[in-house]
């Protein structure tokens, strides 16, 4: 029996934790955007009497939603790539290829995590909150920070172990 | 360095990105940013990704892009729109090349409650190619039906691209939907058409199916309600100004899991699956806005952008020729690139030429929804045929994409026939709510 390496547990640690997310995030918050806007719309045309704050918690959770979402579809391979070039070239040229994009990808995560903690951070200190909803914003900037960091994991991961094969999904649409 | 110069490298450095096979999202996020750091200092930039990411984020219009994803979902991993094959083909299965004509009318009546061309593709697919293998139909015939009549259902409203569209571009998300409408039914049409003719010229491409006593017709028809009920909830919510295009979203989404529940289809697997693959959609998406956003502001501040707008302006070519180069742009990127990656990329630089000789951005979402339909079914990327050819292995991929052919030629002049007569567009839309 081969034991797992450590940058191959790192790795499995990280999408399972990127599936947990995407589980909570597509569970919860998408079924929770649908009732909050459908309950709205029941309430504006048959009660004349409509949330005040539904599009604050509606912008909120689509955040959250996209949040969530992000690292698992990074992980799985659900974005959208031009492969014609790409899976034609081998060796050298391969690993060139993906070290320069998880070179793009580790900057800018880098830069979203950095600036997202920094927001988080301000956030709290000026205890900002949306107009018509009384909740803080600064854990939706955590929950950002935490996207960043894992899309910043898995790039780094790329970075050192090239990926064997080009993690494709299906597309959904 | 002259800042037109910085622009001009950051277009190629995004391309050469792409090509290697960087997420096109990601190329165009690193490309934006990395450009406005050398313009900007590095803690602006920081500060502009992290502002783009929050307020794209949590844009209200949005709520859109994952709602009508799972409703689309929903419709396709609880079948519900399934039952549409039958009663279409007891209505049409008797045209000269009849088969073929219902796997046509049933992936637009799929498209008008899903949206997803891959959706109807891989549902009518498997359900019409036996068939059509069994009645010695041509495998070209066969096959392009199906992988063509797929792009319909990205036309015929809700459509994802329209709505990545009209965020992108601000343009009413609702409005697009109305404005689909026509030139989907006349793009169906056309299609229909295409197929008799040809099976009429000759018979052994398509043969005639069986006739069916009008008691069998009428009776199937019930089976048309699911559709027709989820299409009627949202689109003429939309028409008749009751919901916004994102309230339209949460309402026809709730409105297929109650179908779906009534005809006792909705399973857990089946709503697990599916808002699984509405976040996972999602977030692909998410990038992409948040790159386009990055990579148009870096462009606008290097005088790219204005400089593409003013030169194209000066060749005195007109909105008719600009229209014309960007079919040909189109037709060469469809090669290249897959419907989402086509949009993206072509956008912040179309977009501004388009406004500038003053068309109609509801006119030219639907130019460019049926231009980036083309993506699916051309060589060497066209999706719907590698899906189709999942379910039909039998028949050779370049056999599809030759079967495809004709529709392309069919689309095309389409898109001619729209720009002749911009108001089979335009009517639905400017009679909206009144």
């Amino acid at each position: 029996m081969s034991m797992p390496t450590p940058d191959k547990e790192a790795a499995s640690v990280s999408n399972r934790l990127a599936a947990a997310l995407h589980a909570i995030g597509t569970l919860v918050f998408i079924p929770a955007l649908m009732l909050l806007v459908g309950v709205d719309v029941v309430l504006r045309y048959f009660f004349d009497a409509p949330l005040s704050w539904s599009v604050d918690a509606g912008g909120l959770l689509l955040l959250t939603v996209f949040l969530c979402s992000l690292p698992s579809a990074t992980v799985t391979g659900h974005h959208v790539r031009m492969e014609l070039f790409y899976l034609r070239t081998t060796g050298l040229a391969r690993r060139i290829a993906d070290a320069v994009s998880a070179l793009g990808g580790l900057s800018l995560s880098l830069l979203l995590t950095y600036q997202s903690i920094v927001s988080a951070w301000e956030m709290y200190r000026f205890d900002e909150r949306p107009v018509y909803l009384d909740v803080p914003y600064w854990p939706f900037s955590v929950i950002m920070a935490a996207s960043a960091l894992f899309l910043c994991v898995h790039y780094l991961h790329q970075l050192v172990v090239p990926p064997s094969a080009v993690p494709t999904a299906p597309p959904a649409l | 360095m002259e800042l037109l110069t910085l622009g001009v490298i950051g277009v190629i450095v995004m391309m050469a990105l792409i090509f290697a096979g960087m997420p096109i999202g990601f190329a165009l996020a690193f490309v934006g940013a990395g450009g406005n750091v050398l313009l900007m200092g590095l803690a602006p930039t920081a500060a502009q990704v992290g502002l783009i990411t929050w307020e794209n984020g949590s844009n209200f219009l949005l709520i859109s892009a994952p709602l009508f994803i799972f409703m689309g979902l929903l419709v396709f991993h609880t079948g519900i729109a399934s039952d549409l094959y039958d009663c279409v083909y007891k209505w049409f299965g008797r045209l000269p090349g009849g088969l073929a004509v219902t796997a046509t009318a049933t992936c637009a009546g799929f498209g008008a409650v899903t949206g997803s061309s891959i959706a109807a593709v891989a549902t009518v697919g498997a359900m019409v190619m036996p068939e059509m293998r069994k009645c010695g139909y041509h495998p070209r015939l066969a096959a392009g039906s199906v992988a063509a009549g797929g792009t319909l259902a990205i036309l015929i409203p809700p459509s994802f691209i329209m709505i990545l569209y009209g965020v992108w571009t601000e343009t009413s998300i609702g409005k697009l939907f109305i404005a689909g409408i026509i030139p989907g039914l006349i793009l169906t049409s056309a299609f229909i058409a295409l197929i008799t003719v040809r099976s009429m010229l000759n018979p052994a491409l398509g043969p005639k199916g069986p006739r069916f006593s009008w008691h069998e017709r009428l009776t199937s028809l019930w089976k048309l309600v699911p559709t027709l009920a989820v299409f009627l909830l949202v689109i003429g919510g939309i028409y008749g100004g009751i919901f916004t295009a994102t309230e339209a979203a949460a309402i026809g989404a709730i409105g297929v899991m109650v179908v779906a529940a009534v005809m006792g289809r909705l399973s857990w697997k089946a709503l697990k699956l599916s808002l699984s693959e509405a976040g996972h959609t999602s977030g692909m998406i998410f990038i992409i806005i948040i790159g386009g956003v990055l990579v148009s502001r870096f462009l606008v501040q290097t005088g790219l952008t204005p400089a593409l707008v003013t030169w194209i302006s000066e060749l005195g070519i007109g909105a008719t020729g600009v229209l014309l180069l960007l079919i040909v742009l189109y037709l060469i990127l469809g090669c290249m690139l897959d419907t989402m990656g086509t949009l993206i990329l072509t956008l912040p630089f179309v977009m501004p030429v388009v406004l500038e000789l003053g068309i109609d951005p509801v006119w030219f979402g639907v130019f460019v929804t049926i231009m980036i339909e083309l993506a699916l079914v051309t060589p060497p990327v066209g999706l719907n045929v590698y899906v189709l050819n999942n379910i039909a292995p039998e028949v050779d991929v370049m056999e599809i994409f030759r079967g495809c052919y004709p529709f392309v030629a069919v689309m095309i002049a389409v898109v001619f026939l729209l720009m002749a007569f911009p108001q089979l567009v335009l009517w639905l839309p400017e009679s909206m709510g009144k």
